[in-house]
C-alpha cells in the first residue's frame, strides 16, 4: 500500500491536532471565571498555538501547489470522490477563515499584541467596535461549522476502514 | 451703562422663569456617561459610553418641574481595552446585540440648595427598568461666549449589577455611574 509522504502525514496530524486542540480551549477559555487563573493564560496558549499554526497552515497551502499528493480517490465511487474534495477545499478554506479572523481580533486595537510578554504580533489595522464583533462572530460560528466537518471527515475516514476496508486511514498513518 | 441694563434685563427675565429645554451637548462633547467599578477590591476601574444624547428641561420658577431624559448607546461602551470592551458588548454583561440602547427618563426631581438636588426616575438597562434616584450637583449656568446659553450638571449614583441582570456579575458587585452634562438652551 502507497503512503502519503512522511511529511504530509507529520504535517496533517500537528495540523489536525492543534485545530482540536485550539477548538476546545477556545470554547472554554470564553467561559472560565474571571477569578480562574486560567482566564488570563489559557487566551495566550490559544494565540500561541493559533500564531504556530498560521505558519504551519501556509506550508501546508504551499505545498498543495508545490507537492500535491497522490490522487488515492481512483478507487472511490464518484459521489465519495466529490464528496471528500469539497470537504478538503473547505476544511483548507475554513481553516484560514479561522487564522485570519483569529489574528485580526488579537490585534484589533491597532496596538499589536505581546505574547508571553515577548512576542510581538504586528497589528493589521485597527477595527471599531462592530467590524470586532463581527470578527468574534465569524471566529465562533465558523469554528462550529468546522468541527461539523471534522465529524464528518473522522466518519468518512471510518467508514472506508471498517465498511470498505481500503486503507484509507493507513495511507495517513 | 449698558452693561448693567443688560445685567438687570437678565436678571429680570430668569427671574421670570420659562421651563427651557436644554439639549446636551454631545456635539461639542460636553457631556459625559462614565462609570467605575472595582477592579479586585484593589483599584477603580474607569470607563464611559461614547455615543449618547438627550435633554433636559429646567424650570427656574419651579425647579421641581425639571426633568431629563437620556438614551445612551450601550455598544459604545469603552474602558480603554479593546479585549475588555468586546466582553463587555457580549451577553456575558451589556447584551447590546439584544438591548443596544440603556435610557433614563427622570418621574421628579428635588431641589435642595445652589441648584443641587436628587432626581429619581426609571433606568431601563439591559432590558430591565428599575427606579433609582441620583445626586445632582449643579456646576455652573450662564451664558456662553458664542450667543447661546448653558447649564450644567454633574449627577452620580451607585447601581447593583445584578438588578439588571447582568450575566457575569458578582453577587453584590456595584457600579458607580457618573453622568456629567452641558446642556444648550433651546
Ligand atoms: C482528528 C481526526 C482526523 C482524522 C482521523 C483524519 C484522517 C484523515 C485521513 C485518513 C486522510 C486521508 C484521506 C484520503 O486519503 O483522501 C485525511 C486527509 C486530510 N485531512 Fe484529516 N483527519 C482528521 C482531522 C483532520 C483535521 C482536524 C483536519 C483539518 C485541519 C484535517 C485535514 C485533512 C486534509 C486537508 C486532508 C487531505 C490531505 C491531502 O489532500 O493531501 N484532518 N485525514
Ligand atoms: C483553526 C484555528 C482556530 C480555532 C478552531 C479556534 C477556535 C476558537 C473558539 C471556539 C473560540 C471561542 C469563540 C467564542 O465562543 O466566542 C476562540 C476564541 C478566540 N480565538 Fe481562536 N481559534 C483558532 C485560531 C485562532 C488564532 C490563529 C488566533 C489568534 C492568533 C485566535 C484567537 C482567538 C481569540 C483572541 C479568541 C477570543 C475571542 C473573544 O474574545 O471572544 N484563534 N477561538
Amino acid at each position: 500500500m502507497e503512503k502519503y509522504t512522511l511529511t504530509t502525514r507529520i504535517l496533517h496530524w500537528i495540523t489536525a491536532t492543534s485545530v482540536l486542540v485550539l477548538f476546545f480551549s477556545g470554547w472554554y477559555m470564553v467561559q472560565l471565571d474571571y477569578y480562574s487563573p486560567w482566564y488570563t493564560r489559557l487566551p495566550e496558549w490559544h494565540i500561541f498555538l493559533g500564531v504556530v499554526l498560521i505558519f504551519l497552515w501556509t506550508i501546508v497551502i504551499i505545498r498543495i501547489f508545490t507537492h500535491p499528493s497522490k490522487d488515492f480517490s481512483m478507487s472511490y465511487k464518484p459521489w465519495e470522490r466529490f464528496l471528500a474534495k469539497w470537504v478538503k477545499s473547505l476544511f483548507y478554506i475554513m481553516v484560514i477563515t479561522m487564522l485570519i479572523s483569529g489574528y485580526l481580533l488579537t490585534t484589533a486595537d491597532g496596538d499589536g499584541y505581546l505574547l508571553f510578554g515577548t512576542i510581538h504580533l504586528p497589528a493589521v489595522s485597527h477595527f471599531s467596535s462592530h467590524q470586532i464583533d463581527t470578527l468574534g462572530n465569524i471566529h465562533q460560528y465558523t469554528s462550529y461549522a468546522l468541527m461539523i466537518f471534522v465529524v464528518l471527515h473522522v466518519l468518512g475516514t471510518l467508514k472506508h476502514q471498517l465498511i470498505d476496508n481500503d486503507h484509507t486511514l493507513n495511507r495517513m498513518l | 451703562m449698558q452693561k448693567l441694563l443688560t445685567i438687570t434685563f437678565f436678571l429680570l427675565t430668569s427671574a421670570v422663569g420659562f421651563a427651557d429645554t436644554y439639549q446636551i451637548d454631545t456635539k461639542g462633547s460636553h457631556a459625559f456617561v462614565q462609570f467605575k467599578i472595582k477592579h479586585l477590591g484593589f483599584s477603580w476601574l474607569y470607563g464611559r459610553f461614547d455615543k449618547f444624547d438627550g435633554q433636559f428641561v429646567y424650570d427656574e420658577a419651579d425647579p421641581s418641574k425639571s426633568s431629563i431624559e437620556m438614551t445612551v448607546q450601550t455598544g459604545s461602551v469603552n474602558s480603554n481595552h479593546t479585549a475588555r470592551d468586546k466582553h463587555l458588548r457580549s451577553d456575558d454583561y451589556l447584551n447590546v446585540d439584544i438591548n443596544p440602547t440603556a435610557t433614563f427618563k427622570s418621574k421628579s426631581f428635588t431641589e435642595t440648595e445652589n441648584g443641587h438636588g436628587t432626581v429619581t426616575g426609571d433606568l431601563t438597562l439591559n432590558g430591565v427598568t428599575k427606579e433609582i434616584s441620583l445626586d445632582v450637583a449643579f456646576v455652573g449656568g450662564g451664558k456662553d461666549p458664542w450667543g447661546g446659553f448653558r447649564r450644567g450638571y454633574e449627577a452620580s449614583t451607585e447601581l447593583t449589577l445584578t438588578d439588571f441582570n447582568i450575566k457575569k456579575a458578582a453577587e453584590g458587585q456595584t457600579v458607580e455611574l457618573i453622568i456629567s452634562v452641558e446642556g444648550i438652551k433651546q
